[in-house]
């Protein structure tokens, strides 16, 4: 989570995209946000795809995107790049998300809850990753119940919140970045994230199987 | 970044969560003895911290690391000496290497471990490399010898100096569709060999120079790199699309490129190319035949088993090797999923003969064709490989790509093996007459033939596919009244449909329908989804007028909803129609989403008023979600489905006045609800049973037969309601409270428990304001004033978590908008909501519903100040600002009755207002107003006896006024 690790392909001034070598620059950054898009990637997909679609063929997919779009981006220029990547990156994963769920024409697809789909599988893959923590597979039946549970709790965390928690554990972007992109200030964000983080313990430690751990 | 930015135990933490990475363990202890000002904090956050890095460290830990490939300990395997490393691929690694005896060098291919341990699969892989070193054929790459060495597997074959189509395919795709130059990776006989692919004579001129603005073609020129004489002029696309070509020949990293950061990236190259991939193909599909006759299939044609020499010679390499025991045990390396790429779907699951191969080289044609891969998601096609075979050209594609070679390309990639070349050399006959421009063999499937196979493969696609088309062109038409976001949201539909409509006209074939009419059906319905979503959002946010919309709700049940426009009406009975067709065609096999598509059909019909037709519907939907219920009992979805549909009934019937019947079904439903005790307990139940609550106090508030027989047009005479009620009208209040008071009891529970929802505050704030017109109606204004407290208060908190939602904006300004007794709070409410109405408008001008409630509340302060005392013309100059708006959202939504009955109400109240000022002049021009809008509703045939009665009344004023200003 250190600041200096994005720093140096951030530090790209965007027109650099528009001049000669600017592909070879993209091809550099790309390359070097790599590790960190598919984690990103990894965590945000769809638990119920995560055998079908694969964290680098989505990161590969959005290359594509990313290579036709940077011009846009340059022009604009109003996000650091790994911020906008990431952007191009996830909304590629929602898209392929989208058409593999079309073919599954899953039951879930219509929710009635009110609730934006994207935020509602924040919290089930943190509570996916943070079950997956218990020492025994014995367990396994208590599991799925307490991943639920745990999801619930997750949901019923502040939607910003929870997604400073989760941009920042698990797709490990520096606070700075976090702010960029709520849009909210470094400030609030990091208030926000010790809330958060606050507030998760007290979840964790609700949990039968995390008591006495941790 | 500043630092001093950011909370303290933000910064502590990182450094905690930093460490742990670094493998310490620092104790939560030590962090509260150095920062004790912050122990407590540090005591919450560290926890979690703690777990959530050490699952993170897991995950990370656990991503699977390949399998390591050789080291060059092992430096020489019987006869041969390694030299060098070539590279990996087909389950080994290959090497350079030194035949000692003969002094010829080879090329020696090392089986992985894995591959080679079992000895059964060791009698096979010695049975299947001898039947291929049997091969000799000038496509074939010739096995020189077998053996084995360090317990390893290893064979040599005669060392091509080239480069595998795979190479070359990535080296054209990093090219021309990523724009960048040559990976360095690549070797520069990749380069070459891409190069030749594209070569073509001189005068062809397919070969551009870019024509992009970063002037790199002056550049090029000025170093010499290009080779071509040509530089006919050309399409700034297609020029793009060649404007590396000096790299490729350059090699790797010519930094010099320039970028086109328009240039879609479609790999359109010119012809020669096409004809080079076919001769290439060709021959390799004479190689096949050959091997196929001689009894020896490879099982694993793909790009990087296809070696391209430097004269432009393909070799097949790796005949018979890959097995099926082989892919069981390495499902995990990256080797097989490049394998699985390419395999037919027989082969995947098991069997298969001689045709897989054709498959597998169609789709290496394919690749080469399009730069793309053909088959996606090689991980999914391991679990349902039928599902996941079928190869498509985008339409793209389609332009670009020579029609016969596409012909080819399907014919090849058949799912059934049937239904492919039954020869490797009938494929070859193919490419060569496309070589030769004779017309090929493979017919495309014939139209009728085609959509029945599709059918067969998409049962319930292709009944969406019957769905009318031109009924969401419509749909889409229809959308685009409405205000700005959601016509942005429109326009992309919109064009999504042109192009549909576009690709509809080009189609000539029936293959290309049925992938249109697929597509378009999966699109159809997710965008009636959507457009149904939109709808009942924009709708319900029109509904925040409901003191006005009661009258109508009360007068004409039968009336369709005040606040829909004409628009609206369209475009749901246009999705109705659609949700109708799709709930019938798919009955059986969608059972659940059909059954929520009944459900939206009933809302729909009961949001136009037909008020019949919703119940059936709705009745049908309920009894469909009961049966799957009873089928699948742990199912929730299926159950809050069927709530919903429910509680939509019982306000339906609320509407239509059987009231003992909505009674009933309210108490079927909560029995229903209560023996599911998991349901019950679980968050989700509790809300739905608030919700329920809380929709049963809405019916009976509006909708009971006492409440009824009220006089219409309350809002003419502004008394509160009396407190002294007959007994039976007073018990239904009591009882209406009673229900009022346990919905919002369980709303504060889980308000309690999950602060955060924001989603039960606005629902618990919405309980109190039910609240408040119960205590009014039961004459309690005190306790009415704290419920009103309460809620407004609700959203005040919620507004000031997230300043920037206009929902909760607007959510609150309606509460405040409320009006009670005492006149001083009254208006210090009245006067936020104003303020909120602003800023609403200066966020989003010209919004009608935030409009029609400025109007209201404008209006509503103009009669807290009581115009006779002498408080200057505030009160009249409000009532005047509040019909200008009026007037404008009348003339912009004529079919709107809310709007005008809203209109007519305020000229109304302004006659009163001048009245009372002694002005009886405009007193008689503002009830002329009135009566004209009346008029012109009575014209239009809407709420006919509303009208009526509202007409009655104005005439009654203006005979009233007449007598007053006479006597």
């Amino acid at each position: 989570m250190s600041e200096s690790k994005a720093s140096q392909p951030e530090s790209i001034d965007p027109r650099a995209f528009l001049t000669d070598g600017g592909a070879e620059i993209l091809g550099r950054c790309l390359e070097a946000f790599r590790p960190r898009l598919e984690k990103i990637v990894a965590f945000r997909l769809d638990p119920s795809l995560r055998q079908r679609l694969d964290p680098s063929d989505v990161v590969q997919e959005s290359y594509f995107e990313i290579a036709r779009r940077i011009g846009e981006y340059a022009e604009a220029g109003a996000v650091p790049l790994f911020i906008w990547m990431r952007q191009r990156v996830l909304q590629t994963m929602i898209d392929m998300q989208r058409s593999h769920s079309r073919e599954k024409r899953s039951v879930y697809r219509e929710s009635r809850l009110p609730q934006p789909q994207f935020h509602q599988s924040t919290s089930l893959s943190m509570a996916r990753i943070l079950m997956d923590d218990l020492p025994s597979p014995s367990q396994a039946a208590m599991l799925a119940e307490e991943q639920e549970q745990l999801q619930l709790a997750l949901e019923s965390m502040h939607e910003i919140d929870r997604e400073v928690l989760a941009m920042r554990h698990f797709e490990q972007l520096s606070n700075s970045e976090v702010a960029e992109v709520l849009h909210i200030s470094p400030t609030a964000a990091s208030n926000r994230y010790v809330r958060a983080a606050a507030r998760l313990s007290e979840i964790l430690k609700l949990l039968p199987s995390q008591r006495g751990g941790a | 970044m500043m630092d001093e930015e950011r909370h303290p135990v933000d910064l502590l933490a990182e450094e905690f969560a930093e460490r742990l990475r670094q493998g310490e363990r620092p104790s939560i202890e030590e962090y509260t003895q150095r920062y004790p000002e912050h122990a407590d904090l540090i005591r919450a956050v560290f926890p979690s911290v703690a777990a959530v890095e050490r699952v993170a460290q897991q995950e990370s830990d656990s991503v699977p690391s390949l399998p390591n490939s050789y080291s060059t300990a092992h430096a020489s395997f019987g006869d041969f000496d390694v030299v060098r490393r070539i590279g990996s691929g087909g389950m080994g690694v290959v090497y350079e290497a030194v035949q000692r005896s003969l002094q010829r060098r080879v090329a020696l291919k090392v089986m992985n471990d894995s591959t080679s341990v079992k000895a059964k699969h060791r009698l096979r892989f010695r049975r299947e490399a001898e039947a291929a070193a049997g091969l000799h054929h000038t496509n074939i790459v010739p096995i020189f010898g077998i053996g084995e060495e360090h317990g390893l597997q290893y064979y040599a074959m005669q060392l091509i100096n080239g480069a595998t189509l795979q190479e070359i395919i990535e080296c054209l795709r990093s090219q021309y569709i990523f724009k960048q130059s040559v990976a360095p990776k690549l070797s520069s006989v990749a380069s070459e060999a891409a190069h030749r692919l594209l070569q073509c004579a001189e005068s062809d001129a397919s070969l551009h120079f870019p024509s992009d603005r970063t002037g790199s073609f002056s550049s090029h020129v000025a170093e010499g790199t290009l080779r071509q004489a040509s530089t006919a002029t050309q399409s700034p696309d297609e020029a793009a699309d060649f404007s590396k070509e000096d790299a490729i020949e350059e090699g790797p990293m010519d930094s010099s490129n320039g970028i086109d950061e328009s240039a879609i990236p479609d790999f359109t190259p010119p012809r020669v190319y096409y004809q080079n991939v076919a001769r290439i193909v060709a021959s390799s599909a004479n190689a096949l035949a050959y091997a196929h006759h001689a009894g020896v299939l490879h099982r694993d044609i793909k790009p990087a088993n296809l070696l391209l020499d430097r004269e432009g010679i393909i070799w097949i390499t790796d005949f018979g090797l890959a097995r099926r025991q082989d892919i069981e045990g390495q499902t995990q390396t990256g080797e097989l999923l490049g394998t699985l790429r390419y395999m037919a779907p027989e082969q995947i699951r098991g069997d298969g003969d001689h045709r897989m191969d054709i498959f597998s080289l169609g789709l290496t044609l394919f690749e080469l064709l399009t730069l793309k891969v053909g088959l996606e998601s090689p991980k999914s096609r391991l679990i349902d490989p039928m599902g996941h075979s079928r190869v498509r050209f985008s339409q793209t594609m389609k332009r670009h790509i020579p029609r016969d070679l596409q012909t080819i390309v399907l014919k090849a990639c058949s799912l059934a093996p049937a239904d492919r070349y039954q020869r490797a050399s009938d494929m070859e006959e193919d490419l060569r007459r496309y070589l030769e421009d004779r017309p090929i063999l493979a017919r495309r499937a014939g139209p009728i033939e085609q959509l029945g196979r599709w059918a067969r493969r998409n049962p319930t696609v292709a009944t969406l596919a019957t769905l009318s088309f031109g009924l969401l062109l419509t749909l889409a038409g229809l959308l685009a009244v409405w205000n700005r976001q959601q016509q942005e949201t429109l326009s992309q539909l919109k064009t999504e449909y042109d192009r549909a409509e576009s690709n509809l006209l080009q189609k000539t074939e029936a293959l290309q329908r049925a992938e249109i009419e697929q597509t378009r059906a999966e699109k159809n319905m997710r965008m009636a989804l959507e457009a149904f979503d939109e709808i009942m959002k924009n709708i319900a946010a029109r509904g925040g007028l409901t003191s006005s919309l009661e009258i109508l709700e009360e007068e004409s049940p039968e009336f369709a909803d005040a606040s829909l426009t004409q628009a609206d009406v369209e475009l749901l009975q246009s999705l109705s129609a659609f949700f109708d067709r799709f709930a019938q065609e798919n009955a059986t096999d969608l059972r659940l989403e059909s059954a929520i598509a009944r459900r939206r059909v009933g809302e729909i019909q009961h949001r136009i008023g037909k008020l019949d037709d919703a119940t059936k519907s709705l009745n049908q939907s309920i009894e469909e979600f009961a049966t799957m219920r009873q089928a699948i009992p742990t199912e929730s979805q299926v159950l809050l489905e069927e709530i919903a549909a429910r509680q939509e009934l019982i306000t339906l019937l609320g509407k239509k006045g059987q009231m003992p019947r909505a009674n009933a079904l309210f108490m079927e439903t909560r029995r229903l609800m209560e023996s599911q005790s998991a349901f019950l307990e679980s968050t989700e139940g509790q809300f739905a049973v608030a919700q329920l609550l809380g929709s049963m106090v809405n019916v009976g508030a509006r909708f009971s037969p006492e409440r009824r027989r009220r006089p219409p047009l309350a809002w003419l005479n502004r008394t509160p309601p009396a407190s002294s009620l007959p007994p039976a009208q007073q018990a239904r209040w009591k009882r209406e409270f009673e229900l009022n008071a346990e919905s919002a009891s369980i709303l504060e529970r889980l308000v309690d428990q999950f602060p955060s929802n924001h989603v039960f505050q606005v629902a618990l704030a919405r309980a109190y304001k039910d609240r408040v017109r119960i205590l009014m109606a039961l004459g309690e204004p005190r306790t009415a004033e704290e419920s009103l407290a309460s809620a407004a208060s609700l959203m005040e908190s919620l507004l000031l978590k997230h300043p920037e939602s206009a929902a909760y904006r607007y959510e609150l300004a309606d509460i405040l908008s409320v009006n009670i007794t005492s006149r001083s709070v009254d208006s210090e409410r009245c006067q936020r909501s104003l303020e909120l109405c602003d800023q609403l408008l200066k966020e989003h001008p010209g919004t009608p519903e935030y409009l029609a409630l400025k109007s209201t509340v404008l209006v509503r302060l103009a009669l807290l100040g009581n115009p006779s005392e002498n408080r200057g013309d505030a009160p009249l100059r409000r009532m005047n600002e509040a019909i200008e708006i009026q007037t404008g959202l009348a003339e912009r939504y004529p079919e709107v009755a809310l709007y005008q009955i809203a209109l007519m109400q305020y000229h109304f109240q302004q006659s009163e207002m001048y009245f009372a000022l002694k002005r009886p002049e405009k007193a008689r021009d503002s009830l002329a107003n009135a009566a004209a809008v009346a008029e012109k509703m009575q014209k239009m045939g809407v709420a006919q006896p509303l009208i009526k009665t509202l007409m009655e009344r104005i005439r009654e004023r203006r005979a009233n006024l007449e007598e007053r200003s006479n006597g």
